[in-house]
């Protein structure tokens, strides 16, 4: 028997957020009838883990975050390959690619968002410049520099940063193209920026700083041929176009939905529409630290938004979490993990602590009494105290935060002891 | 009146017949195995050589400062206006650490493993009896706010001073 | 779950030996870590404090929500472990864990503790209890841990 139309709930997009909202949903409510659409072909994978499978770390079928048994055991259908193309929020109708409308009674926007691709490459379609985004991008990439190669990542940002330490991790000659004075430069300070670039040169990437790309063509043979500014040439078998991300909402465009910056949610997920919600990278959640709305293109948000939303579809009041920034930089071991706003600059205190053999180093920004963000490179191992500590549980009492300040280093007996 | 409910349980009262374990079980809908309140007992050598039982009924106690809320990492024990301890379970992740930090073994986990207990019959009246309280067939469990059981359990001490009788015959205090 | 007893605990680090040797883990990955710190009793004395870290299995676990290669995972048991070979070291589970559970192999694989599943089919107990010189761990189900509480309170009172 076809579920009551009405009654579906629909779910587009089948990364992180969507399937935790569809695992979420069944969590509480075990038959409604669930849909799940893709805009790519194939089983739903992970986004997060292609740097490790070019890197040769997991094989392809690590990557893979559903099986088709795990939809049909659990009475939830999906739609691979048939991305969204229009939504009519009064017939309560989703319009997608092959001309398929499915009407929905909840629906969650789960789409994620799109890599930007600079106006300089259009037209320029040679098989070699791709983003690092998709299943089939990270195939091509993995294909072409199977056998070596030269390959540059234009940007400097988190995913740039996956992708060149991916591709020196299987020994290949990277350049880092980076238009700013150092890389990650929105998660990093100057001093942890300083140690992975020197962490990343010894793994073999030469990062390129305060530099533009004037000219890009290609060779005859196939090869990329990029021009820098102040005249340095670069020939490279591959290009990886990383220079930041919008959100993927361009079929919302005839709806009351569509916003630049991604999709405004409420605390329950709910956009101003009643009954559709937005979770992941689209959606714009507020942000623990500030308070601002703003759009965190991050895993762990995406699970966390999506379980939300999924809930609050399924019937249930569940206040969500506010956003919490947090990357983590590794570099085989030696790494950066920055959470919250370490950056932030007013009205904070700022207390820096870097060991004798300059391979550690701690940033940690306080503001009105809150711990609001912290830098921790090298000696990672209490990190899991930090985004709870900055989300206020356990409260940083001043006797902790004297313990903390005093021993830097792990933070873990502060909190416990007192 | 000021401070919240809390159960009083009368040790001298209570003959270990488990009828408020059933009653909380109902009400609450509560799955096998978690008990919100359970009857225990212990084994006493009376002066004369005789061995006695005594039983008591152990519940949440809502305590005013309560040691499951700092203990939970994910802030998902909460206490109300009238200071009853409550958990979210959608913010539960079942690790039990409420149930380490409280000296009386309230927390109890169900077939999914998130934390459940005593809610004081929050979605009765406040005013009315909790279920293990209308079913004690002794009236061994009483409710109310400290203030009020600490003068009943002082009236009691008068009377039976005054009367030389055991509480047990005393009927209704 | 593993119970930690700090008024037993004299911070001999015997249970973390007995971890690593029981898993073969190396330098750096710990599936127990001892922690210790001094605090001052009321007459101004040092006193040194001991609390150990240990992954509590929980039922919903937020680092099996979160692992974007599902390499953690609760069995029927209901124990958390992972599958080192599937992790990708992404660290996502270290912070989501508000223990901080979650610690690394040289390969930067996720490995933590799994209650020493095989030593509890053969009917032993996890490494770090049998080698806890002063029985400062225990192994106990969480409604074992709520009748032993229950009943040693009355106990108290029946002594009084
Ligand atoms: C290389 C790389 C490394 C990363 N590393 C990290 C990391 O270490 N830590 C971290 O926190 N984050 C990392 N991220 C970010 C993380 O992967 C994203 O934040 C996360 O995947 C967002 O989840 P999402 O569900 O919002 O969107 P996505 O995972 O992007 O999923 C979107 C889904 O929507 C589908 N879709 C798209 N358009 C349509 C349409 N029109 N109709 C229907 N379906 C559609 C897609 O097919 C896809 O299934 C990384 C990202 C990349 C690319
Ligand atoms: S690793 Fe942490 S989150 Fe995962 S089960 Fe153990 S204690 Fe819970
Ligand atoms: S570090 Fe490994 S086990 Fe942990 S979340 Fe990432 S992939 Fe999963």
């Amino acid at each position: 028997m076809r579920p009551e139309k009405k009654e579906r709930m629909l779910i587009l997009g089948a990364g992180a957020a969507g399937l935790s909202a569809a695992d979420a949903i069944r969590s509480v409510n075990p038959d409604s009838p669930v849909t799940i659409v893709s805009g790519e072909k194939g089983l739903p994978y992970a986004r997060m883990a292609l740097p490790y499978y070019i890197s040769g770390k997991i094989p392809v079928k690590g990557i893979f975050t559903g099986m088709r048994r795990d939809f049909s055991g659990r009475k939830i259908e999906y739609i691979p390959g048939d991305p969204a193309v229009g939504l009519d929020t009064h017939r309560q109708k989703v319009l997608l690619r092959s001309g398929l409308a499915l009407e929905y009674g909840k629906l969650l926007v789960a789409t994620g968002s799109v890599p930007e691709y600079p106006d300089m490459l259009a037209g320029l379609d040679a098989p070699g410049i791709c983003n690092l985004w998709t299943l089939k991008d990270a195939l091509q990439i993995k294909r072409r520099i199977e056998h070596g190669g030269a390959i540059a990542v234009w940007g400097a940002g988190f995913v740039a940063f996956m992708a060149a330490k991916a591709l020196a991790m299987h020994g290949r000659k990277v350049y880092l193209i980076c238009r700013a004075n150092r890389i990650l430069r929105r998660v990093l300070d100057e001093g942890a920026a300083g140690l992975m670039e020197h962490a990343l040169s010894e793994k073999g990437v030469v990062c390129l700083k305060d530099t533009n790309v004037e000219h890009i063509g290609v060779l005859k043979g196939g090869k990329k041929h990029i021009v820098l500014d102040g005249g340095r040439e670069l020939a490279v078998d591959v290009l990886i176009v990383a220079l930041g991300t919008r959100p993927n909402t361009g079929f919302l465009h005839e709806t009351p939905l569509a916003g630049k910056k991604g999709l405004e949610v409420d605390e329950y997920l709910g956009t101003r529409i009643p009954g559709i919600y937005a979770a992941g990278d689209l959606a714009l959640v507020r942000d623990c630290v500030t308070g601002e709305r703003i759009a965190h293109a991050l895993w762990s948000a995406a699970v966390r938004e999506g379980r939300g939303a999924g809930l609050n579809m399924a019937g249930d009041r569940h206040q969500c979490d506010l956003s919490l920034l947090m990357n983590v930089i590794d570099l085989g071991g030696y790494g950066a993990v920055s959470v919250g706003h370490p950056l932030l600059a007013n009205n904070t205190e700022v207390y820096q602590f870097a060991d004798k053999a300059g391979k550690a180093y701690r940033r940690l920004v306080f503001q009105d009494r809150r711990l609001i963000g912290a830098i921790i490179v090298g000696r990672c191992t209490d990190t899991g105290f930090f985004p709870a500590l900055i989300r206020g549980v356990p409260e940083l009492t001043q006797a902790r935060k004297q313990k903390i300040l005093r021993f830097p280093w792990n933070i873990a007996p502060a909190l416990l002891g007192l | 009146m000021e401070g919240t409910r809390v159960l009083y349980f009368d040790m001298e009262r209570c003959v270990g017949c488990h009828a408020c374990e059933t009653a909380c079980k109902i009400e609450n809908n509560i799955s096998i195995g978690p008990k919100w309140i359970e009857v225990v007992q212990h084994d006493v050598l009376k002066d004369d050589g005789t061995w006695t039982m005594k039983f008591m009924p152990m519940n949440c106690r809502h305590c005013a400062k309560a040691p499951c809320i700092p203990a939970c990492p994910t802030g998902a024990i909460e206490q109300g206006a009238d200071r009853v301890v409550l958990v979210n379970s959608r913010l539960c992740i079942g690790c039990a650490e409420c149930l380490q930090a409280c000296p009386f073994g309230a927390p109890q986990f169900g077939p999914g493993g998130l934390m459940e207990k005593c809610t004081l019959c929050a979605h009765r009246d406040p005013e009315a009896p909790t279920a293990c309280e209308q079913f004690c067939p002794v009236g061994a469990i009483r409710s109310g706010r400290p203030q009020e059981l600490s003068s009943q359990k002082r009236k009691q001490c008068l009377f039976i001073a005054a009367a030389g009788v055991t509480a047990r015959s005393t009927g209704e205090a | 779950m593993i119970v930690f007893n700090p008024d037993r605990c004299v911070g001999c680090y015997a249970c973390q030996v007995a971890c690593k040797v029981e898993r073969g883990l190396p330098a750096g990955a710990c599936g127990i870590t001892v922690l210790s710190y001094e605090s001052l009793d009321g007459g101004g004395e040092r006193r040194v404090h001991y609390r150990a870290l240990l992954c509590h299995h929980c039922a919903d676990a937020p680092c099996v929500r979160i692992c974007p290669v599902r390499a953690v995972t609760r069995d029927k048991n209901g124990i958390i472990s992972v599958a080192s070979e599937k992790c990708i070291g992404c660290r996502l589970c270290s912070l989501s864990c508000p223990h901080s559970i979650p610690s690394f192999n040289d390969r930067q694989q996720m490995t933590k503790c799994n209650l020493c599943i095989e030593r509890i089919e053969a009917g032993l107990k996890p490494a770090c209890v049998a080698g806890c010189p002063v029985a400062a761990l225990e192994i106990e189900a969480p409604r074992e841990i709520s009748v032993r509480k229950r009943r040693g309170l009355l106990r108290k009172r029946c002594c009084l």
